[in-house]
C-alpha cells in the first residue's frame, strides 16, 4: 500500500486495537495474546472496542456469496455495460472444473465456457468450423513464401480473424515489459490469436512443426508462468 | 504436492475440489467480479499444476495457493483498470458522519456487502483472510508481499470504514 503507514506502534492502546481483530480470530502469538489480555483487563474502551470486534468478525464471515446477487448489484452500480462476457455462475465447482479439465486436456480459454450464452459445445462447433475454413482455404490458396507451417496471409483489418486456430497458450509474468513480450513471439514465430484474457493468457498460434521447440523456448523464458500447448482434437 | 509434482491429474483434482471454494470466497470478496473469479481461480491452479516445484514448503501450502491467487488477481484488475488501492482511505476523517440508518438483522449483510464495495481490493483481501480464512497478519503479509505493518493499517481502515456505514447498528451489538 503506498498510502501512509499509521504509526500502530505508539501507544498502547492503539497496538492493541491493531492486534484486535488477530485476537478475536485467536490467531496471535501467545505473547501477543497475553498482552492484549493484560491491557483488556484495565481499558473499558478497548473492551467495548473488541466486542464490537467479535460481532464484525462473524458478521463478514457469514456474508452470503451468492455470485448472481452480487453480481447483479454491482452491475447496477456501473456506469457502462460490462466489457466481460456475462457467463452467469450456473454450474460452481463442477463447471469450473470442467473449464480447467479442458485447459488441461489443451483446451484453449475460449473453449471452456459457453459462447455468448450458447451450449457448452458451441465453442467446439466454432473452432471445428474455423479449422475447416483453415483446411479449406489451404486447399484452394497458392502458398507463396512463407515457411512451412505459417500463416503468412494478408488480412484486411475488417476481415474475419478465425481462420488462424490457436495451438498454444502462454502466460507472462504481469511486470513483463512489452518489448520482451513482442521479442518472445518474433523468437518463436508466434501469432497472437487471442488474448489477453481477463487474467492475462494469451493464446498463441506458432508453425505446427516447431510448437515443441518454441514451448521449450517459452518455458525458458524468465518472464513466462505458463506455456502449454492446446489442441482443438483435445490431444497433448 | 508431490503426486501433483508426477502429474497425478487425481490428486490435482482433490486438491482443486478442495481449494475451489475458499478461493471462490477470497476471489469473490478480493475482486467483486464474478466473471473474474472462475478465470483467476483456473488460472491459479494452472500455475500449481505446471510448478509444483515452486512450492518449497517454507510455507504452508495454503500460504503459497493464496498467495498465487492474489498475485493473478491484481493481474487480472490491473488490466480492468480496477483500483488496486483506497488512495482516499487515509483521508477520510473519523468523525465524518455515518448514514442515520436504522438496521434490522436482515440488512446489516446487505450493508456490510455493500460498505465492501466501497474499499480497495486489497483492503477487503485482508478483511477476508482476517475474517474468513483466520489467517493472521504475518501469513497475510506473506501472502500480499508486504509489511506486517501494512497489513495492520489496512485492516485499521478497513474496520474504521465497515464500522462508520454500521454506526446506526452498532449499540444494538454491546
Amino acid at each position: 500500500m503506498s498510502g501512509r503507514i499509521i504509526p500502530l506502534r505508539g501507544e498502547p492502546h492503539e497496538r492493541i486495537q491493531a492486534l484486535l481483530p488477530w485476537f478475536v480470530t485467536d490467531r496471535l502469538d501467545a505473547a501477543e495474546r497475553a498482552e492484549v489480555e493484560a491491557h483488556l483487563g484495565g481499558c473499558v474502551d478497548c473492551r467495548t472496542e473488541e466486542r464490537l470486534e467479535r460481532r464484525l468478525s462473524a458478521e463478514v464471515a457469514a456474508m452470503p456469496m451468492d455470485v448472481e446477487q452480487s453480481w447483479a448489484r454491482l452491475r447496477a452500480r456501473l456506469d457502462r455495460p460490462s466489457p466481460y462476457r456475462d457467463r452467469g455462475s450456473g454450474g460452481g465447482l463442477a463447471a469450473a472444473w470442467r473449464g480447467l479439465g479442458r485447459r488441461l486436456r489443451g483446451g484453449p480459454p475460449w473453449m471452456a465456457q459457453p459462447v455468448h450464452g450458447g451450449p457448452p459445445w458451441m465453442g467446439w462447433a466454432m473452432a471445428g468450423q474455423a479449422a475447416l475454413m483453415v483446411a479449406l482455404l489451404a486447399m484452394v490458396w497458392p502458398h507463396a513464401g512463407p515457411a512451412p507451417g505459417v500463416d503468412a496471409r494478408y488480412h484486411a483489418l475488417g476481415a474475419a480473424s478465425s481462420t488462424r486456430v490457436g495451438n498454444v497458450v502462454v502466460m507472462f509474468r504481469p511486470d513483463t515489459p512489452e518489448r520482451d513480450l513482442r521479442a518472445a513471439l518474433v523468437a518463436d514465430q508466434a501469432r497472437l490469436v487471442d488474448g489477453p484474457t481477463a487474467a492475462g493468457a494469451y493464446v498463441l498460434n506458432v508453425p505446427a512443426a516447431r510448437r515443441d521447440s518454441a514451448l521449450t523456448a517459452l518455458r525458458r523464458r524468465a518472464g513466462v508462468v505458463m506455456a502449454e500447448r492446446i489442441d482443438a482434437t483435445g490431444a497433448r | 504436492m508431490a503426486r501433483i509434482g508426477r502429474r497425478d491429474i487425481r490428486a490435482f483434482e482433490d486438491l482443486y475440489r478442495a481449494y475451489h471454494p475458499r478461493l471462490t470466497r477470497f476471489l469473490m470478496t478480493m475482486t467483486r467480479r464474478p466473471p473474474l473469479v472462475e478465470e483467476v481461480l483456473n488460472d491459479t491452479m494452472m500455475v500449481v499444476w505446471n510448478r509444483p516445484e515452486r512450492f518449497n514448503g517454507t510455507s504452508r501450502l495454503s500460504t503459497w495457493i493464496f498467495a498465487i491467487a492474489y498475485r493473478t488477481a491484481l493481474g487480472a484488475l490491473r488490466r480492468q483498470d480496477q483500483p488496486l488501492e483506497d488512495k482516499d482511505a487515509d483521508q477520510r476523517p473519523d468523525s465524518e458522519p455515518g448514514p442515520e440508518r436504522q438496521l434490522g438483522d436482515r440488512q446489516v449483510q446487505a450493508v456490510l456487502l455493500s460498505a465492501l464495495d466501497d474499499l480497495s481490493s486489497d483492503h477487503r483481501a485482508v478483511v477476508d483472510l482476517t475474517y474468513f480464512h483466520d489467517m493472521g497478519y504475518r501469513e497475510i503479509a506473506e501472502i500480499m508481499d508486504c509489511p506486517v505493518d501494512t497489513v495492520k493499517t489496512r485492516m485499521f481502515h478497513a474496520r474504521r470504514h465497515l464500522k462508520r456505514i454500521l454506526s446506526g447498528q452498532l449499540a444494538d451489538w454491546l
